[in-house]
């Protein structure tokens, strides 16, 4: 569960640091996470865990979308 | 509604000084140089970029806030090449006799951009004073986040351009900070910041000015402006910050104590 949220977490904070909708949901899905128009989470393919790891290989073409998420990451006390 | 800048017109932000700001769109870390203008003398402030589409729109910019002959001082806050490529690029528009300045520790770094003006070092407290009296006084904030870090105190206007002290991650081109720039500022100073004893120090300052002459604006070189009426609640913000914590990561990753 706490994977999820700090993908949600994620995902809120790089609504505020970007305006790139399209390269971002393109990163979430190739992650398995899904997302709806409206740029909320559907569903996550398989573990959270891996699609958060996954998420962070896929976001360094979005280097302030990362930066920001090694942050929550960080403050999550989780290590990847 | 939020008030946002373009790519072809300069914003004044007060009598004589202009907001440059190029929008970074794809990589959300907008480019914001500044110039003053008072008489017959100029001032470019962190000039930024050699890549053309940055430079291009700074350069038509300046051009129609003032007569680029009228640029004796270029100032760089630090040695990044996103404030100082652009220095051998502005350097053949401006006076015949202009001048960079930067800090002492930057000098040594800054040389390396190879313009032909003069190189001038400053320490904290310098001023730069105009022909008519005004003055920019230099305050150096050291590793935040290079040691060879300032910010720089308009005393007429009472702005502070703080350089990357206050900035933010911006995708918009909006002039001011609105209610997503908390989170824009504490995702790029929480990562790009090392010690917590610099950041403290650059705001104790900071807070002396705010106490003493003022501050009317503080207006960073990512990011928005900061108005008067929020100063106090984004340094009591800094102050919260964890910074350097790329650091623990990567220990803990990597089974390294540092206690």
């Amino acid at each position: 569960m706490k994977f999820r949220a700090v993908i949600e977490e994620i995902l809120a904070t790089a609504l505020k640091v970007t305006n790139e909708r399209e390269r971002l949901s393109v990163a979430f899905k190739i992650s398995g996470i899904n997302l709806d128009a409206d740029m909320r989470i559907t569903d996550i393919n398989g573990d959270p865990q891996k699609a958060l790891q996954r998420l962070m290989h896929n976001l360094s073409e979005l280097a302030v979308v990362k930066i920001s998420a090694k942050q929550i990451i960080r403050r999550a006390g989780l290590t990847l | 509604m939020a008030v946002s800048y373009n790519s072809s017109d300069p914003v004044e932000i007060a009598p004589g000084v202009f907001h440059l700001g190029v929008q970074d769109k794809p990589n959300s870390f907008n480019n914001i140089p500044y110039l003053i203008v008072d008489g017959d003398e100029a001032v470019v402030i962190d000039p930024g970029s050699a890549k053309p589409e940055f430079f291009e729109v700074v350069l038509a910019k300046i051009r129609k806030a003032a007569d680029m002959r009228k640029i004796k001082h270029i100032i760089v806050q630090h040695q990044d090449p996103d404030l100082c490529a652009a220095i051998p690029l502005i350097e053949p528009y401006c006076a015949s006799d202009v001048q960079v300045h930067a800090p002492l520790e930057a000098k040594v770094l800054v040389q390396h951009y190879d313009f032909k003006a003069r190189l001038h070092p400053l320490d904290d407290g310098d001023a730069l004073t105009f022909g008519n009296g005004r003055v920019l006084r230099f305050i150096m904030t050291p590793y935040c986040h290079f040691i060879g870090s300032m910010v720089t105190y308009d005393l007429k206007t009472k702005i502070v351009f703080s350089s990357d002290a206050f900035g933010g991650f911006t995708g918009a081109a909006d002039l001011f900070a609105g209610p997503d720039y908390p989170i824009q500022l504490t995702s790029f100073l929480g990562q790009y910041l090392g010690s917590k004893r610099a950041l403290e120090y650059a705001l104790k300052r900071l807070e002396q000015l705010a106490a003493g002459p003022g501050i009317e604006m503080i207006c960073p070189q990512h990011g928005c402006i900061i108005p008067r009426e929020l100063i106090a609640t984004y340094i009591e913000a800094a102050h919260g910050l964890h910074v350097g914590g790329e650091v623990d990561a990567l220990a803990a990753k990597h089974g390294i104590s540092l206690d």
